[in-house]
């Protein structure tokens, strides 16, 4: 199993990304942007869980609707 | 206020009209004195158009009386106010919003709906920019659900159900990018049709989350939301997604089953034993589809539960990019609710980004095989009835989590690839308590297999939409 996403620390992801990205943060919503990145990163261990065939990756990544 | 004319069926509206029993004008005066009263009570409508009504009803008179017959001849409806309506601005739930520019011209399902006789009476309470399941919103207030007005309409799409279950109008449309058509379908007790990603073209709707978006009909009963379906297929330019296929015309059958369609539970992630109602809904619905002779099986659809990881990852970093700029300018005009998940989201790693898409592609290979065994499938549209305005949590699995985020628990995975995907309310119990839906699913293009399906349902009495109990019925 492939999961680099692991160690994800929500708290300091935000504190050293937000003002690289310059997103303002307050520091009042911190709290609750953190508890969303949290949620985030739950799912994507879930995403790093499965196992698919590399060629995906090759792909632009949109979505494009089946039997078109 | 008792009428004796109620709006629970478009179809025998248009059919009075178009012989002549109605006029549009009497069927538009009634709309709108509904409105005013009910309005007060549920908070469905943000805006009402009264002028523009008034001149679209007088020119369907006029057509009707010059020998034209009309699908939808007088028929009111509303829409989900992401939608642009010309002249009017196009607030997406948001106050943010209300310093745009009006809309020059109207969004292109409105269009369809008005040229086959329809009338815009009204634009409709949703969640902010359409990210939330609830109906709770900060700047335009909560949208009630009319079946118990202490409960949460459902949303995002919360006038779009609460405006039917009222008795306002008979036909609604909505948005659909992870539940927003079925969540209120299933918790105001309304049928709730969200096509396949591409059918409907978007043109001159607001967006929330391009690679997952869909528009779609609400309405009472099956006839007519298949009505309304028919009436707004179509290729539109104006829509990169929109896919340039055939329309295609959904007839609904009466005689018993036609085709021999394969039915499925879905189970594993779906499987509601934990929800008690949700079970009850979908026992109820198998029950009657073998009866009616259904071959009906269970199947997995393999990767679901990644599915909606993908679709929760996609949703929070397209969204967030798409309001980027007012997130670092007007982060204070955002409602708290939906601002620190679009934070968030402007913050998540490109890896997970294409980890979610590449994911979502090898699922929607998966349920392609699936499709290979079976047409329809069944699954529960929401795990409870509507909770209370206000809850914050509830039991998912054992786990308490968020009402915000979960009650779209079962329908992301279906939205996530696009499938179609028919939301019908189910009869439990005594009419007066509030109700739940259930999914019925089919493969990409064939809205026709849900349709056939929730009419058979519908014939039987399993499924059915009424107007609340407090409502003019």
């Amino acid at each position: 199993m492939n999961n680099p996403s692991s160690k994800f620390d929500a708290g300091l992801w935000l504190s050293n990304n937000a003002p690289q990205l310059g997103i303002p943060i307050p520091p009042e919503q911190e709290k609750m942007v953190v508890a969303n990145l949290e949620l985030a990163h739950a799912m994507a261990e879930i995403l790093f869980a499965v196992d698919i065939e590399e060629d995906l990756f090759a792909l632009a990544p949109t979505f494009t609707p089946l039997n078109t | 206020m008792s009428t004796g004319q109620n709006f629970s069926s478009a179809s025998r509206i248009a059919e009075q009209v178009n012989g002549g029993q109605l006029s549009a004008k009497s069927v538009l005066d009634l709309c709108l004195a509904k409105v005013t009263q009910y309005n007060k009570k549920v908070n469905a409508f943000t805006a009402v158009f009264e002028q523009r009504a008034q001149k679209q009803a007088k020119r369907i008179d006029k057509a009707i009386a010059a020998g034209k017959q009309l699908p939808l001849a007088g028929v009111p409806f509303a829409v989900k106010n992401l939608f642009d309506v010309h002249d009017e601005i196009t607030i997406a739930g948001s106050k943010i919003n209300r310093s745009n520019q009006p809309a020059h011209e109207d969004a292109i399902l409105i269009t369809r709906l008005e040229s086959r006789g329809a009338i815009l009476v009204g634009a409709l309470n949703m969640g902010e920019y359409a990210y939330d399941f609830t109906g709770e919103n900060a700047h335009y207030g909560v949208c009630r659900n009319p079946w118990n007005i202490e409960h949460m309409s459902g949303g995002s799409s919360s006038g779009s159900g609460a405006a039917l279950a009222a008795g306002m109008v008979p036909i609604t449309l909505g948005s659909d990018t992870n539940g927003s058509i079925r969540v209120p379908s299933s918790l105001c007790g309304t049928f709730g049709l969200k096509p396949t990603y591409g059918r409907l073209p978007r043109s001159g709707s607001y967006p929330f989350c391009d690679s997952l978006d869909h528009l779609g009909p609400m309405a009472h009963n099956v006839e007519d939301l298949t009505l309304a379906y028919n009436s707004m297929q179509g290729f539109d330019s104006g829509d990169h997604a929109c896919v340039n296929r055939a329309k295609e015309i959904v007839s609904l059958t009466t005689s018993r089953r036609q085709s021999k369609l394969r039915v499925a539970l879905a189970a594993d992630y779906f499987d509601a034993s934990p929800f008690p109602d949700a079970k009850q809904a979908i026992d109820q619905v198998l029950v009657a589809l073998r009866a009616l002779d259904y071959p009906t099986s269970s199947i997995t659809l393999p990767l679901a539960e990644a599915g909606r990881s993908a679709a929760f990852i996609i949703t929070n970093v397209e969204s967030a990019a798409f309001h980027r700029a007012r997130l670092i300018a007007q982060a204070d005009q955002f409602d708290p609710a939906t601002r620190d998940r679009f934070l968030a989201g402007c913050l998540l790693p490109a890896a997970w980004y294409t980890r979610a898409q590449a994911v979502r592609q090898a699922y929607a290979r998966a349920a392609q095989g699936v499709f290979e065994q079976v047409d329809v499938i069944i699954a529960p549209a929401t795990p409870y009835r509507a909770p209370r305005i206000g809850q914050q949590s509830m039991n998912l699995a054992g786990r308490e989590v968020g009402v915000r985020a979960n009650l779209g628990y079962f329908t992301q995975p279906i939205s996530c690839i696009g499938l179609p995907v028919v939301c019908a309310p189910i009869k439990l119990d005594a009419n007066e308590n509030l109700p739940i839906g259930v999914q019925i699913i089919a493969a990409p293009w064939r809205e026709a297999d849900c349709l056939q399906i929730a009419h058979e349902l519908q014939t039987t009495g399993i499924a059915g939409s009424d107007i609340a109990p407090d409502f003019d019925r």
